[in-house]
């Protein structure tokens, strides 16, 4: 069984950090492309950037859980690594679902 | 048979390195007892408590939980079936205040009214405030008042004394005999002699990478190498 942060503060505030944290790497990432199609640079960002933008952000967030001190707590509370990692994955998925979604069709 | 007990870890090799800290060291948790590793430091204490509760993996040796052997624990999976572990900093999220904390536990394991447990560590006081602007003993008094709310049936809590002055130390060995007398079976460590023979069951010697299990209290003190080798002349009971 993987028990996932109890509903609260903790999973609030990882929630939080996810939303900041995505909302950065993508602002960064649109930023980079516009200057690269400035240049005249082919730099769409389509689909397959979802996955690097992932990674980066659930990263991000769970680096920043354990650099804060929040892992002996979690760990008593029977949330392992997997647990950690499924908030920021959840919105993170969510949030590139509602960004790249309307180009799909 | 160490097996038997909730919690065991035997024959327990572990090093860093070149640093054999542990060769074969062994440690068990008995339900209503409380069991007090004692050691020079750098013995090997923390090291052996990490790799009983899941935090470390041992180079070699056997663990048990709740009658079942494994190779390594997973303190997430230990804490669901009713472990706690809290290391000598204490198991609070700095960041967040102490209600969270209570609410976040409660959640968590589904648990009735925190009022009692905040009520017997004194913390209506900082109830909002976020762990972070607390003191040392004040941090380790949101550390217990979880272990009291929660009720563990396996306790293992890395020099809690550590930082307490005298005064302080009280409701903390309240908790812990109250919890010991419900049945759970508590192990801590430390070097407040006097304290901790005083408040333990059963002293367990960590030595050369190895631990020698006393006994009791009295039985540890009448130890002559235990007395000679770690407590030094000073130390009495009476
Ligand atoms: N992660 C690690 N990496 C390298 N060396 C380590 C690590 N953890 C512990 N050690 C070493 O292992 C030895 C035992 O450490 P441990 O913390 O278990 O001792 P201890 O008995 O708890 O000591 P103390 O009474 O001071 O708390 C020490 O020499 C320490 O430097
Ligand atoms: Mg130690």
């Amino acid at each position: 069984m993987i028990a996932g942060l109890p509903r609260g503060a903790f999973l609030r505030s990882t929630l939080l950090r996810t939303a900041l944290v995505w909302a950065f790497v993508r602002a960064t990432v649109a930023g980079a492309s516009a200057g690269l199609a400035a240049a005249g640079l082919d730099a769409d960002v389509g689909p397959a950037s979802a996955i690097p933008v992932l990674l980066v952000v659930v990263a991000v967030v769970v680096g920043d859980q354990y650099r804060r001190g929040e892992v002996p707590f979690l760990r008593n509370l029977g949330v392992g690594p997997v647990g950690m990692l499924l908030p920021a994955i959840g919105l993170g998925v969510a949030l590139e679902l509602l960004l790249l979604a309307p180009r799909a069709f | 048979m160490p097996s038997d007990y909730p919690l065991a870890a035997e024959g327990i090799g572990k090093s860093f390195g070149s640093l054999d800290v542990l060769k074969s060291a062994s440690m068990w948790a008995e339900p209503g007892r409380i069991s007090t590793l004692m050691g020079r430091n750098g013995s090997g204490k923390t090291t052996l408590l990490r790799i009983a509760v899941g935090e470390l993996r041992p180079d070699y040796g056997a663990l048990h939980f709740g009658g079942r052997s494994a190779d390594r624990h997973s303190l997430p999976k230990l804490a669901r079936a009713g472990l706690m572990f809290v290391p000598q900093r204490g198991i609070c999220a700095p960041h967040f205040t102490v209600r969270s904390h209570f609410r976040a536990m409660a959640s968590a394991y589904d648990l009735g009214d925190p009022a009692p447990a905040i009520d017997a560590a004194r913390l209506e006081a900082f109830l909002d405030e976020p762990v972070r602007v607390l003191s040392g003993g004040e941090r380790s008094r949101v550390s217990f008042g979880l272990v009291h709310y929660r009720r563990p049936t396996v306790l293992v809590a890395d020099e809690p004394l550590a930082g307490l002055a005298p005064k302080d130390r009280d409701p903390l060995f309240r908790v812990f005999r109250d919890l010991a007398e419900a049945g759970c079976a508590v192990v801590t460590s430390g070097h407040d002699a006097i304290d901790l023979l005083r408040l333990s069951d059963v002293i367990i010697w960590s030595v050369a990478g190895t631990t020698h299990h006393l006994g009791s209290p009295r039985e540890a003190l009448e130890h002559a190498q235990f007395r000679r080798e770690y407590l030094g002349p000073g130390v009495r009971l009476d």
